[in-house]
């Protein structure tokens, strides 16, 4: 039974359908694998019981057949798991953060939910940056995720859990959240397939709220057809998320699966993320030999002309920095989390920043201090329960939105996001896909980068714009690059199209896995153990 | 950054810093600023003024003047403030 768990979703689906699998079995023997080697990653905050795999976690459908066989095929009786911003009923949900520490939510997120009906089964919740703010997984009060690849080297975030599970063979398929690019460029630092659909065509219902306008439930997985297998199971319209607007009796998996006339494709390529003072060697090398490949194949490249784009990321900051410090307001110790679920003083001394340098006494300095009144207890449980990087964009959010600045940032970057929008948009009339590198450098050292916030947040100059129009983007495995420290690291390959252009883009995207000769295999080390 | 303005902040956020989390603060914050004042230049290049003055910080806003007005309820009208239970969230309860 072991040897299944490096197989594709796909392949693994198509092992129970026939009946050779017993899909309870097999989630148990996931969880015991992920156990296994969570030791070395701390990829999940949370796995279920592996005496009780199939127990207390499960929906009640766990294992049964989906009842209509004629409808497209889903994404069913499969093991997964959920980053840990996804509510699921009566199991701790904290969002990464001491501040939401104890909080058992009392019902399940709307892909949680349609996951448990097609009879799958959950993992575990998967460990990520505090409330998904970080591209490393280092932001955590959890402790650090690592890269199965290289164990002290950075995995990426903020989804870093779900991607080092899915990595790690620990899941067939994690969910995780996008909001600049955090599935993206985890799965391009995890040598993994990342899927961002287009917003408002996965529901938002249950998904711990950063930035409302940007956020986005997404996938990771081994190969892009078990995303389309996924994308069928959770992309339902939802009367609770009024954003929430997928198109109708679109069958993702058989899409995929249709062949691309390469010769008809154009693909579009952006100069300012192809230049090599932005983009480190390594990298650029991995993607122009992917673009190649699609050339040689017969697609035509157009260069695109997209000034605003080197803008976005200033423009990403200010808005979600703004919609974060309003999102993360309802955080007041009185009806959940910290404060109310779990006592100050029992936070004393732990926290996200506690690893690092002289970060050590960022976040958690202050000492429990009894609650004279309202406004104290409200402080304290906030100033305990955030961590600085969350801190940081609280108050970044709160300048810009103050009066009188308001209009000089937040308007301006709203104004600056719509042209942004119109410009990417007038750009599809000529190109079918954009391609550009998923990450500008390979996976880092970890503590590499946490002195320097802005450096961080470079890390997302390829991604966010997809964000901010509102598309869809796919990184996909397209080689490995050698670091300065002689470290061979996974490369991706960002694959990007128009508004509810998904099933388009998993058809090249799919397409384009059977051009390279990049097929995911799992780190040695991985592999020994499930030979073990 | 101004020690004024960072408490401000922080007492609109709720938050409370160190001593030692306000230095770490103020110096990324800087730079922080300096990285989002970018949208300017396309502020500039949307008007086509490079020199508009920046805009000024406002502290507080000037308060308008309460107007009052008596309101009767038409007569028979019946006040009832209890909240219908709109969502069940297990079956024991709703």
């Amino acid at each position: 039974m072991r040897e299944l768990l490096a197989r594709s979703a796909h392949e693994l689906l198509d092992a129970v359908e026939s009946g050779a699998v017993d899909p309870v079995e097999l989630l148990e023997t996931q969880v015991e694998f992920a156990h296994e080697v969570d030791g070395a990653l701390n990829a999940f905050i949370k796995i279920a019981d592996p005496a009780n795999a199939s127990g207390d976690w499960q929906s009640p459908a766990l294992g049964i057949p989906v009842a209509d066989p004629t409808a497209p095929r889903q994404y069913t009786r499969l093991p997964y798991a959920a980053k840990d911003i996804f509510a699921t009923r009566g199991i701790e949900t904290t969002a990464g953060s001491q501040m939401l520490r104890g909080y058992l939510p009392p019902y399940d997120a709307h892909c949680v939910e349609l996951l448990g009906q097609a009879g799958c089964g959950l993992i575990g919740k998967t460990n990520l940056d505090e409330f998904a703010m970080g591209s490393s997984g280092e932001n955590s009060a959890y402790g650090d995720t690592h890269n199965p690849w290289h164990l002290d080297y950075v995995p990426g975030g903020s989804s870093s859990g779900s991607a080092a599970a899915v990595a790690a063979l620990q899941a067939p398929l994690a969910l995780g959240t996008d909001t600049g690019g955090s599935v993206r460029q985890p799965a391009s630092f995890c040598g993994i397939v990342g899927y961002r659909p287009t917003y408002g065509s996965v529901s938002r219902r249950g998904l711990v709220a950063f930035s409302s306008s940007a956020d986005q439930c997404a996938f990771f997985t081994r190969g892009s057809l078990d995303c389309a297998l996924a994308m069928n199971t959770v992309s339902h319209p939802d009367a609770l998320d009024s954003t929430c607007v997928p198109p109708a009796d679109v069958d993702y998996f058989a899409e995929a699966q249709r062949e691309v006339h390469w010769d008809k494709l154009r693909v579009g390529v952006i100069p300012a993320f192809m230049d090599s003072n932005k983009i480190d060697a390594p990298v650029l090398d991995c993607v122009k030999s992917a673009i190649k490949q699609m050339t040689d194949a017969g697609a035509q490249i157009v260069e695109l002309d997209l000034p605003l784009l080197e803008l976005s990321l200033p423009a990403y900051y200010i808005i979600t920095a703004a919609e974060c410090s309003s999102n993360l307001a309802r955080y007041d110790g009185i009806r959940y989390g910290l404060g109310k679920d779990v006592p100050i003083e029992e936070i004393e001394g732990a926290g996200p920043s506690a690893r690092h340098g002289a970060d050590d006494k960022i976040g958690r300095g202050l000492g429990p201090a009894p609650s004279k009144d309202l406004l104290s207890h409200y402080i304290s449980v906030r100033s305990h329960g955030f961590g600085a990087e969350v801190k940081r964009r609280i108050l970044l959010g709160t300048y810009v939105l103050s009066a009188g600045y308001g209009e000089k940032y937040y308007d301006n970057a709203r104004a600056l996001r719509r042209d942004i929008r119109d410009g990417v948009m007038a750009a599809f009339q000529h190109v079918d896909v954009i391609a550009t590198p998923t990450s500008p450098t390979l996976a880092f050292p970890l503590g590499a980068r946490t002195q320097d916030p802005l450096k961080m947040y470079l890390a997302d100059m390829c991604t966010v714009f997809v964000n901010l129009f509102g598309g869809c983007g796919i990184s996909l495995p397209c080689g490995f690059g050698v670091d300065t420290r002689g470290t061979s690291l996974p490369v991706g390959l960002h694959l990007v199209a128009p508004p509810f252009h998904d099933s388009l883009l998993l058809r090249v995207a799919a397409q384009y896995e059977s051009l390279t000769e990049w097929k995911y295999e799992a780190p040695a080390w991985i592999t020994e153990k499930l030979k073990a | 950054m101004q020690d004024a303005l960072l408490d401000q902040l922080c007492g609109l956020a709720r938050i409370e810093l160190t001593a030692d989390e306000r230095g770490d603060f103020k110096a990324k914050f800087e730079g922080l600023l300096a990285f989002v004042e970018q949208v300017q230049t396309y502020a500039a290049r949307e008007t086509g003024d490079p020199s508009a003055p920046p805009l000024v910080f406002v502290d507080q806003l000037v308060p308008r003047k309460d107007v009052a007005e008596r309101f009767e309820w038409p007569a028979g009208t019946r006040h009832d403030y209890r909240v219908p239970q709109v969502i069940a969230f297990s079956e024991d309860e709703g």
